[in-house]
């Protein structure tokens, strides 16, 4: 299909904002998805690469050419907006034959393809029906096929399922993904909800006010988080901040909210350190062994397979994941406010300082 | 039904009641009079001169609506996509003409198009000449240039507001899948403002075809509308003549009103409202903004132009062409009556409006079947039938009995409620609807009886509504001038119809000095309720 290439791509509002350097890569026939908090570019970007805003700076690759001066409608991309943006005026075939009616496709051709693309996603008995007829999920999938139709090199999503129901959207997650795989269609998604980033994608770009924070597989991402805020808005480490006191041998003492930790790795003495702990390692006890720090018990809450316990440490709010059901019982019974926990020494992440 | 049902019922059928006494059986009983008396209607229908005044009301009504329809979609666009600072204001600006009364507009067409106007002026100085060489302001250009400023702003208001509820992305899908913008314009956009375009349409040729006063001063006797031609035929006493006429203007009246609910419901339809994408002027290329700025000249000149040149025709005499205030002089000692009678007037209206409005609004809101219909079809019937054949009707069945037709001025004030009424009704509606219901429940929640919701819950919410509905029905009552012209005797002149008398007589200055005291009036009604509704009184009409 196609490799594209945003080369520090700007922007610049009016009122002296801007997004970017925005520097990224998306592969050829792969799946990735811009995820950030509100605010942080991510559609903005989308639409540079649409051709919908223009970029003050940098520059956008198709495979190498560079398309900045080029219309949106010669880019050769299909895009599904967060509105759908169905022609409320044209039946679900004329929404779907409209792309190859602009191209001048013959009628056998368009009708030919209209309908493979509704057998794919299952809406062949709507065709007929006026926008009005359709419900949200079924618009979504007549967007979808509009958006394929004419075969574009490229497939630009702008939170398209954000305004369905849970159940749904999960349905239609999956049936993007499938329809993607199938199609091996340069992808680029756009959303909020880490769940579905990491539900759909090859590989995802966190932006933060306009920047790429990181990019990498989900995987990667949950693991090792490049810095604070990725640690922060992926919700996967409980954040920490201290002042390293001793360095010995590959080993660090920081104190902590006036607690001390043993963290493996190096740094100078009284130099502040950035540090993060995934829930599954974070351990807990109702013992409150010696040297472990002490937290108030917030709440429990029942997960598929574990259960999330939440602490308050001093103000610093932490989550921890334990399988011990015996453990949850005690302290659900016991009404024990205080509990100790610790952290699995080799899985703590250094984020910086 | 218990007691208070029963009250309920009293409260909202008594202005339907009212207007049944005051609209209907008036023009029932003329109408039906005129088919027992007179020229029969095979016989009206018959007549060349008749047939050619039927034809000139259609085709000037057509003309001018599509003067206005190509006048006003460019401006329509440049409002809804172009970014300019003062454009609320602009599009404020835009309701003025809808508050200015027609004969008001003839006076201020006349200086700016007419002999010795400003085009005029200009036109002799370059070439040196010392008589008119210029005028605009007569027979057929002047009728439809005319109609034409009254009806652009509506073209322009309505298609801008459709254009602003399209979605963006609507636009953007269609230009990601490969259209050109004419590929856009043709199968996106005019679509999707088809139906406030015919809507709009549709409101201008009833504007046009009823129209009156801009016929009556222009058309020079031989260019008349249907509602010229009922206003002569009463003169002449020929009620079969007057009752035939009538009758057709009823039909297509009510046709196109019909057309225009059944639009106005399929409009609801459009999708939600979305911030449009807009443009600085600076991104457009030179010829664009040559064609802008040319744009912005004829809106000028043709709308701007007449109501800036009234000052002008107030002091400019173009007999003696000198500038003088005698017209103030005379029209504040001769004619402060007509001053007095219209302030009187119009506010006696304006109250008579707001307390009949008040329930026709609450009865078009309520959930029974036929009490909404009813009341909306009352309200709509002023604005369908002949205003002439109203005051015709007014005088026979009213004055008559009463034996006040040597002082009619109770009729006028009748005349000018009828209206008045559909103006502050459906400002009050409005402000209805947008009332939220749970505050009504939460008012019900707590213990308020139904009365004391009223009182102290909904009418204060009401207020600025009201306001809005009684300042709109005083601008209409004030500038009305066809019913008033044709019930009022001398000592109940009012401005409006002062100017025409004065136009008659050829005294332009004192024509000018009363048409801008009403401007000044009007304005002034315009500004307070700009004030009071924050900018949304389109939503008024």
């Amino acid at each position: 299909m196609v490799e594209v290439e945003l080369r520090g791509l700007i922007r610049e509002f009016s009122d002296g904002s801007r997004i970017g350097p925005i520097d990224l890569q998306v592969r050829d026939g792969e799946f990735l998805t811009l995820l950030g908090p509100s605010g942080s570019g991510k559609t903005t970007t989308l639409r540079m690469v649409a051709g919908f805003i223009e970029n003050v700076g940098g520059s956008l690759l198709f495979d190498g050419k560079d398309m900045v001066n080029v219309e949106p409608r010669e880019r050769h991309i299909g895009m599904v907006f967060q509105s759908v943006a169905l022609f409320p005026n044209m039946t679900v075939f004329g929404n779907i034959s409209f792309g190859p009616d602009m191209a001048g496709w013959s009628r056998e051709k368009t009708i030919e393809r209209v309908e493979e693309l509704a057998d794919l996603l299952g809406i062949r008995h709507l065709l007929l029906r006026k926008i009005s007829e359709v419900s949200g999920g079924e618009a979504q999938r007549v967007a979808l096929a509009r958006a394929l139709a004419t075969n574009p090199k490229l497939l630009l999503l702008d939170e398209p399922l954000s305004a369905l129901d849970l159940q749904l959207r999960e349905r239609l997650q999956t049936e993007i993904r499938r329809i993607q795989r199938k199609l091996k269609i340069t992808t680029i998604y756009v959303t909020h909800s880490q769940d579905e980033a990491f539900a759909i994608s090859d590989r995802v770009a966190i932006l933060n006010d306009g920047i790429v924070s990181q990019v990498g597989t989900p995987e990667e991402l949950y693991d090792s988080p490049a810095n604070e805020f990725v640690a922060r808005f992926l919700g996967s480490g409980n954040v920490f901040s201290g002042q390293i006191k001793e360095v010995s041998g590959g080993h660090l003492k920081v104190l902590s909210n006036d607690n001390w930790f043993e963290i493996p790795g190096e740094g100078e003495i009284n130099s502040q350190i950035i540090f993060s702990v995934k829930p599954e390692d974070v351990i807990i006890s109702d013992s409150l062994p010696v040297d472990w720090a002490e937290a108030e018990l917030i709440a429990i809450t029942p997960q598929v397979g574990s259960f999330k316990v939440s602490l308050d440490f001093n103000g610093i709010p932490i989550i921890a994941l334990t399988y011990d059901e015996e453990l949850v019982m005690r302290l659900r019974s016991n009404g024990e406010k205080t509990i100790a926990f610790a952290f699995k020494t080799e899985s703590i992440i250094i984020l910086g300082n | 039904m218990n007691a208070r049902g029963l009250a309920g019922y009293a409260v909202l059928a008594f202005p339907i009641l009212l207007l049944t006494v005051f609209i209907l059986c008036p023009v029932l009983i003329v109408t039906l009079q005129g088919f027992t008396s007179g020229t029969s209607f095979l016989d009206v229908v018959a007549s060349p001169a008749i047939q050619f005044t039927i034809i000139f009301t259609f085709s000037q009504a057509i003309l001018s609506t599509i003067m206005a329809v190509c006048i006003g979609l460019p401006g329509a666009f440049l409002i809804a996509r172009l970014r300019f600072r003062g454009k609320s204001l602009v599009k404020a600006m835009m309701i003025v003409p809808f508050v200015l009364p027609p004969i008001v507009v003839v006076v201020g067409f006349l200086q700016m198009f007419g002999p010795y106007g400003v085009i005029d002026s200009i036109l002799m100085w370059i070439q040196g000449s010392s008589s008119s060489v210029f005028n605009l302001a007569k027979g057929v250009p002047g009728i439809i240039l005319a109609h034409t400023f009254y009806n652009v702003p509506l073209v322009l208001l309505m298609v801008s507001a459709s254009l602003e509820r399209l979605n963006p992305e609507i636009e953007e899908s269609a230009e990601i899948l490969g259209a050109t913008p004419l590929q856009r314009l043709r199968r996106i956009t005019l679509p999707h403002i088809m139906p406030s375009l015919l809507a709009a349409a549709v409101l201008t040729f009833m504007f046009c075809f009823m129209s009156f006063p801009i016929v009556l001063a222009f058309g020079q006797g031989v260019y008349l509308t249907i509602e010229a031609q009922i206003y002569n035929a009463f003169r002449i006493f020929d009620y079969g003549q007057a009752s035939s006429l009538t009758l057709i203007q009823i039909v297509v009246t009510l046709s196109l009103a019909f057309v225009y609910v059944k639009l106005g419901t399929r409009e609801d339809d459009s999708g939600p409202t979305a911030s449009i994408k807009t443009t600085t002027f600076s991104r457009y290329r030179l010829a664009e903004r040559c064609l802008i700025i040319g744009y912005l000249v004829l809106i000028v000149v043709l709308v701007l132009g007449p109501i800036a040149t009234i000052t002008r025709a107030s002091v400019f005499d173009p007999m003696a062409q000198t500038y003088t205030f005698d017209g103030f002089t005379n029209l504040f000692t001769a004619g402060s009556w007509y001053l007095v009678n219209s302030l009187f007037y119009a506010g006696l209206a304006t109250m008579f409006a707001v307390v009949l409005g008040v329930p026709l609004a609450i009865a078009i809101r309520s959930k029974s079947k036929t009490v909404p219909t009813l009341a909306s079809t009352m309200i709509l019937l002023p604005l369908g039938i002949s205003s002439v054949t109203v005051a015709y009707g007014l005088v026979l069945v009213i004055a008559v009995p009463l034996g006040l037709i040597t002082n009619p001025w109770p009729i006028i004030v009748v005349a000018q409620t009828i209206i008045g009424l559909p103006f502050s009704a459906r400002a009050i509606e409005i402000a209805m609807s947008k009332i939220d219901s749970a505050i009504l429940e939460q008012a019900d929640s707590l213990g308020a009886s139904r009365i004391q919701r009223l009182l102290f819950v909904e009418l204060p919410l009401l207020a600025p509504g009201i306001l809005v509905g009684g300042v709109f029905a005083f601008a209409m009552a004030i500038g009305e001038m066809s019913a008033t012209l044709f019930i009022a005797l001398p000592q109940n002149y009012t401005l409006a119809v002062a100017i025409y008398h004065y136009l008659g007589i050829r005294a332009f200055v004192e024509a000018g000095a009363a048409a801008l005291v009403l401007v000044i009036i009007c304005v002034i009604a315009f500004l307070v309720m700009e004030r009071i509704s924050k900018g949304s009184t389109g939503g008024a009409l």
